[in-house]
């Protein structure tokens, strides 16, 4: 799709960018936007709509771009993109969060799913409810903490626990359910 | 287990299915059509432009020289014979006298319109005279071709009477509300040639034998072909307008027609305007 297109150092497509400038704005989308489409796909039901967050997240990237006062490019545009996720749930579900605090630990054999590739997990993510997908992406792979994820989500940090430990329940089920051969335990530990 | 999604999705890194960074470019940077000009749009200027330059060189080559400061008629006065020996005032008689001693026409005389037209009887000397009327209306700051500079122009070289009809009366302010008419009377004379009478020795460069003889001007060194080159002539000295004495002149700009043949001089249509002069 995108050819040819020379490689810069982050400091220069930074410049380059707040300068308006087409050449380094189509070189810094050449150089992120496959692993920010990974990310939006996790946070999204379908590519649509992982393309339509990908979409919204880059221009947002550009607006801002002289926001960005260095540290690891990729990972301020992972977290615009992020953001631009929940952003777009939270407008086309009114019922994004739900306040239960009734969380429980599930644990899933990583066993299990080392042995799974990317897709065959994204395709098992997809399924969950996406307040469940939400939670469980931030935590379990971005790595946020609940208190976090419960700033970001305007929910308790306890919503933010017992949303995970559903999230993790389901998934566990979905797994179960898709690769019954699978050895998964379950405990009430967090 | 948190580690361990973090590395299947760190080299996740598939197509989006469509290209998004054209979407992206197209909200980054919007046509703009701010150079984009309709085609009917470039059509209608060329067009008013046309129209604008035709106009203009129609103006142009239509224009009459200052046509608001000078309207010109003139009327159609038949040729008569004149009988009596005019009297010259004394600054154009003193420099005709000065003139030509073998000139064999009429001395310039000054007379009025009413005067040529009473003198249609007599007998020494005919004289065909051609009384052309010219109708002016000037502006203020307008120098006047007035008769006295064509008269002392004449008188040098006697070719034409040109006198003013009544010019005492007209040296009166006027006002806007009555547009005043200046009479200025040129008086052309013309002598026949007599076949019969025998021709005084002409001068080197006087008088020559007209083709029609009948309406030639033989005015001492001067000879004219017909009347109408004549009159054209005079009346080219004292209005200040392009003009053609043709069997049948318009203009369009100002709607006047004169009309000239070898006979007459005839107005078909004069205008005059209201001024405000002062002599």
């Amino acid at each position: 799709m995108l050819t040819n297109i020379k490689t810069y150092r982050e400091e220069d497509l930074v410049k380059g960018c707040i300068q308006q400038l087409p050449v380094y704005e189509r070189a810094l989308y050449q150089q992120y936007y496959r692993k920010m489409y990974g990310v939006c796909l996790r946070y999204s039901d379908n590519k649509e709509d992982a393309c339509d967050i990908l979409q919204d997240g880059f221009i947002q990237v550009f607006k801002y771009i002289h926001t960005f006062r260095g540290g690891s490019l990729e990972g301020w545009i992972r977290r615009i993109m992020v953001n631009m996720s929940i952003a777009h749930y939270r407008k086309k579900s009114k019922y994004f969060m739900t306040d239960i605090e009734d969380a429980h630990s599930v644990k899933l054999d990583e066993q299990v799913l080392s042995g799974m590739s990317a897709e065959e997990i994204l395709s098992v993510i997809k399924e969950l409810p996406v307040g469940y997908r939400t939670i469980f992406n931030l935590y379990e792979i971005e790595g946020y903490t609940h208190p976090e994820i419960g700033e970001m989500l305007n929910i308790s940090v306890g919503t933010s626990k017992s949303q995970l430990s559903r999230a993790k329940d389901m998934l566990r089920n979905k797994l179960k359910t898709k690769f019954p051969d699978m050895g998964l335990t379950y405990s009430k530990d967090l | 287990m948190s580690e361990l999604l973090k590395n299947k999705f760190m080299d996740f890194d598939p197509e989006p299915e469509r290209d998004v960074w054209a979407s992206i470019e197209k909200e980054l940077r919007p046509v703009s059509r701010k150079g984009f000009i309709p085609v009917w749009r470039k059509l209608a200027v060329a067009a008013s432009l046309l129209i604008l330059f035709g106009s203009g060189i129609f103006y142009i080559t239509n224009r009459t020289e200052n046509p608001d400061t000078q309207i010109v008629a003139i009327e159609n006065i038949i040729p008569e014979v004149k009988t009596t020996t005019p009297q010259l005032p004394e600054e154009t008689a003193m420099t005709a006298s000065e003139g030509s001693a073998n000139a064999q026409t009429t001395p310039i005389v000054p007379v009025s319109r009413s005067a040529a037209q009473k003198s249609k009887s007599g007998t020494h000397q005919k004289t065909s005279t051609y009384i052309v009327q010219v109708t002016e209306t000037y502006k203020d700051n307008q120098p006047q071709p007035v008769a006295t500079e064509i008269t002392q122009q004449k008188v040098t070289t006697p070719v034409a009477i040109v006198s003013e009809n009544n010019p005492q009366e007209n040296k009166s302010v006027q006002t806007e509300e009555e547009p005043e008419t200046e009479w200025i009377v040129y008086e052309i004379p013309v002598r026949k040639k007599k076949a019969a009478q025998p021709v005084a020795p002409a001068p080197k460069n006087a008088v020559k034998e007209s083709r029609n003889s009948g309406n030639s001007l033989n005015l001492n060194n001067l000879e004219f072909d017909n009347v109408a080159s004549f009159a054209t002539q005079q009346l080219n000295k004292v209005i200040n307008m392009p003009f053609n004495v043709k069997e049948e002149y318009k203009s369009n700009h100002k709607n006047v027609t004169y009309q000239l043949n070898l006979k007459n001089v005839k107005v078909v249509q004069k205008k005059q305007k209201p001024i405000e002069r002062e002599y």
